[in-house]
């Protein structure tokens, strides 16, 4: 008979506060950075749209007030392996693509119902193949042929960092303390209280 | 110029360069040898390779807000280039990248790997250390000898007992006694606060199983003002310093002691290359340094040596330093130089979530955790592998961290993002590794670093002993979880290489015989009588607590030992 630690279900998790998206083995090409930046201009203004989708202006301010997108740039350009910079790049190319198709026209320029409608497709896509079912995804209609869909938890990771350690998103979706001064281990919460940020 | 006057020349110079005594290596156990020897009125001369990180001013992101850091804590491509090593890990950080050593400068040779945290300031990782700080017991120095394993250690926890008074007592400790015959109590400052799943969880595992607790972390950080010192003002960014000075460090502790005494000399920058050995008398006359910029080499002398330049580098330094004398390195007539290297196995354990206390929250970012004391192996215990482990570990809110591995994007998920998620507990085990005589450290003289040194090859891995208690440290950390009432608990195994914990020892053991030990109760080289090691080198067991506070209390008590051998003729 089983006994009741046996019971316990044993699966890995993954330590730590942020989770990242594992780089896949992918073919490297012989993709160059443009100058300082990843990113163009015109690519700039697209992961502004799409983090700002993600995360809008609400109460409080937006993914674009925080300037989320020059964080994912940096981060993109400087802090990315030459095959992540890829796929994140590849990932990009890859929405509009499908924005293109189904709606004839990029992600930055559809109303926002479709760019919700957008960046579902591409979460589904990115949590059944998280999910290792492809039968589920070959029903979906967003195509990742030509993409890793993976790259949905990139942007998003990287828009929740970027906004929430931002100036605006630290002091104003969340609560920041500089300096603490003192810990209190049981203080009464009530709904409707913000986090703290860090 | 003449013979005579050249040689005179050279007198001078030698007097220049003579101490009373010279300590390599400022971090934990060096500022501390430092500041006794100096309290004792000997001129000392204090070496480190690394630049000189000036208390406070010298803390440059330690007062940054998070959206200052332009990739908000992460490191660069060419970061991860230029630290192969250090960049797999956590530590390093672009809030202190500043603070660690450049791998390329002396690359290493991993047989297996191994995980080297070198640092590259003054005060050593005592800037970065997580502060932990446990006693080790009666029993831990009685295993060796009761299991018949490596070399009894040569002192008892009687012994040293009051050197962990005395070392806490200036260090400041917070902490809560609790009794414990494998954890013994302390000179403790007022305990930091649980909170309630904390409190909820602790009192329930104190009900459900005999002979386990749960007590609040055992932290060098200062729950009031201490010896001039300010409290902790709970940020939880210790690593990047503290100009409060509420954590012990070298240069919030143990520096401005050994300064105010006028009798201290640091010199930066000062990469020690060899031990100066003198056949004629049979004791170290000095030390050679490669000025770490100029790699101009300048040799200092002094009556004592202390070495406290880590347990690897301080085998380097050893097997570096070779004479006709010691064709094998300084000391190493047993041949113990640089092995039984240890750290600690961890990185394994449970997690779990609370539905209660969800009208609780708490404030203030605690620099500590939770400890559960090790429970395996003691008493009628008896498991299929040696030793134990103790955890460490907390529970908190869950913040917006939580949103990238959930599903939804848009306004409400930001909303609810806004707010304090579920309660989630973790415990990971700390376990103790046993001392191997094939897991080593030597010198590779093929491939040579900045400053021409041979550079050193590790070989060290974790045995049968370690990966038969990692299941234990799983499946009990679950159970105990489970039964103090959490939910979805999950057990985790990260997977742990040596090095990990940052708690490298044992490459220079202390034993009670010259032959099998490099060191002897005093820490002092069986063969070299003027040279000292108190550094984690000198660990003969790793038992599962983390160590910096042992070497603190060692530190002081061979500082004494030393002086009064000193003051008696006999070094």
């Amino acid at each position: 008979m089983m006994n009741r630690r046996d019971a316990i279900q044993r699966v890995a998790i993954m330590m730590g506060g942020v989770l990242t998206v594992p780089s896949l083995a992918m073919a490297l090409e012989n993709y160059q950075a443009s100058g300082t930046s990843a990113f163009n201009a015109e690519q700039m203004r697209l992961v502004a749209e799409i983090a700002d989708t993600i995360i809008p202006r609400t109460k409080t301010p937006g993914a674009k007030d925080a300037k989320v997108q020059q964080f994912i740039s940096d981060v993109v350009s400087d802090c990315y392996s030459e095959s992540d910079r890829k796929m994140f790049m590849d990932g990009l190319n890859g929405l509009q693509e499908n924005c293109r198709r189904r709606f004839g026209k990029g992600f930055e320029t559809l109303t926002p119902a479709q760019r919700i409608e957008a960046l579902k497709g591409l979460e589904e896509q990115a949590i059944a193949s998280r999910n290792n079912s492809a039968s589920h995804q070959a029903n979906l209609w967003f195509d990742t042929e030509k993409m890793n869909p993976q790259f949905w938890f990139m942007i998003k990771e990287l828009t929740l960092v970027g906004y929430f350690t931002s100036e605006a998103g630290a002091t104003q979706a969340l609560r920041y303390q500089h300096v603490p001064g003192k810990y209190e281990g049981c203080i009464p919460y009530k709904k409707g209280d913000k986090a703290w940020a860090t | 110029m003449s013979i005579i006057e050249s040689l005179y020349l050279n007198i001078r110079a030698e007097q220049r360069n003579t101490y009373d005594a010279i300590v390599v290596g400022s971090g934990i156990s060096g500022g501390w040898a430092a500041k006794e020897l100096t309290e004792k009125g000997l001129k000392v001369l204090l070496l480190d390779r690394g630049w000189n990180l000036e208390h406070g001013k010298g803390y440059e992101t330690a007062f940054k807000f998070p959206w200052d850091f332009k990739y908000r804590g992460r490191i660069t491509d060419e970061q991860r280039r230029t630290h192969p090593f250090l960049s797999r890990d956590y530590p390093y950080q672009e809030s202190n990248h500043k603070y660690w050593f450049n791998d390329m400068d002396a690359p290493y040779t991993e047989v297996k790997r191994f995980d080297w945290y070198r640092p590259n300031i003054v005060g050593g990782r005592s800037i970065m250390w997580g502060r932990q700080s446990y006693r080790l017991s009666p029993m831990d120095f009685e295993a060796n000898a009761k299991d018949g394993i490596a070399v009894d250690w040569p002192v008892r926890y009687e012994e040293i007992a009051p050197w962990y008074d005395y070392v806490e007592r200036f260090a400041g400790i917070s902490g809560q006694n609790e009794g414990l015959e494998q954890l013994p109590d302390g000179q403790f400052l007022p305990p930091m606060q649980m909170n309630c799943v904390e409190k909820t969880v602790a009192a329930r595992i104190k009900q459900n199983f005999k002979g386990r607790i749960m007590t609040i972390g055992r932290v060098a950080n200062l729950t009031q003002p201490h010896n001039g010192r300010g409290s902790c003002q709970y940020r939880n960014l210790c690593h990047r310093g503290c100009a409060y000075g509420a954590y012990f460090s070298t240069q919030a502790a143990t520096l401005p002691a050994a300064m105010k005494t006028g009798n201290l000399t640091l010199r930066p920058l000062s990469v020690v290359s060899e031990v100066i050995y003198d056949p004629q008398t049979g004791k170290a006359k000095g030390v050679r340094v490669i000025d770490a910029e100029t790699k101009e080499v300048i040799e200092y002398f002094a009556k004592i040596i202390f070495l406290n330049a880590s347990a690897i580098w301080t085998a380097h330094l050893l097997l570096n330093s070779t004479s006709n004398r010691f064709p094998n390195g300084l000391g190493n007539d047993s041949g113990q130089v640089g092995h039984n290297l240890m750290d600690h196995h961890f990185r394994i354990g449970a997690t779990g979530e609370s539905d209660d206390h969800r009208d609780d929250y708490y404030m203030g970012r605690r620099a500590n955790g939770i400890y559960i004391p090790r429970f395996r192996n003691i008493g009628n215990d008896k498991r299929e592998y040696l030793r134990g482990f103790g955890y460490q570990g907390g529970a908190s809110r869950q913040g917006w961290q939580r949103g990238v591995a959930e599903m939804g994007f848009g306004a409400d998920f930001k909303d609810a993002l806004s707010e304090p998620g579920k309660w989630t507990m973790g415990i990971t085990g700390f376990g103790e590794c046993l001392p191997y005589y094939e897991n080593k450290v030597t010198l590779n003289r093929e491939k040579l670093d900045k400053w021409g040194l041979p550079t050193v090859t590790i070989d060290c891995e974790f045995k049968e002993n370690e990966k038969l208690m990692r299941k234990d440290m799983m499946n009990d950390a679950a159970e105990m979880l489970e039964a103090a009432g959490l939910k979805n608990v999950k057990t985790y195994d990260a997977g742990s290489f040596p090095g990990m914990g940052i708690h490298e020892m044992g490459t220079a053991r202390m034993g009670r015989d010259p032959k099998t030990s490099v060191l002897n109760k005093y820490n002092q080289m069986w063969a070299v009588p003027n040279v000292f090691i108190t550094d984690g080198s000198f660990m003969t067991s790793a038992a599962c607590q983390n160590p910096s506070l042992t070497y603190m209390a060692f530190t002081a008590r061979a500082c004494d030992y030393a002086v009064s051998e000193m003051k008696k003729g006999n070094l």
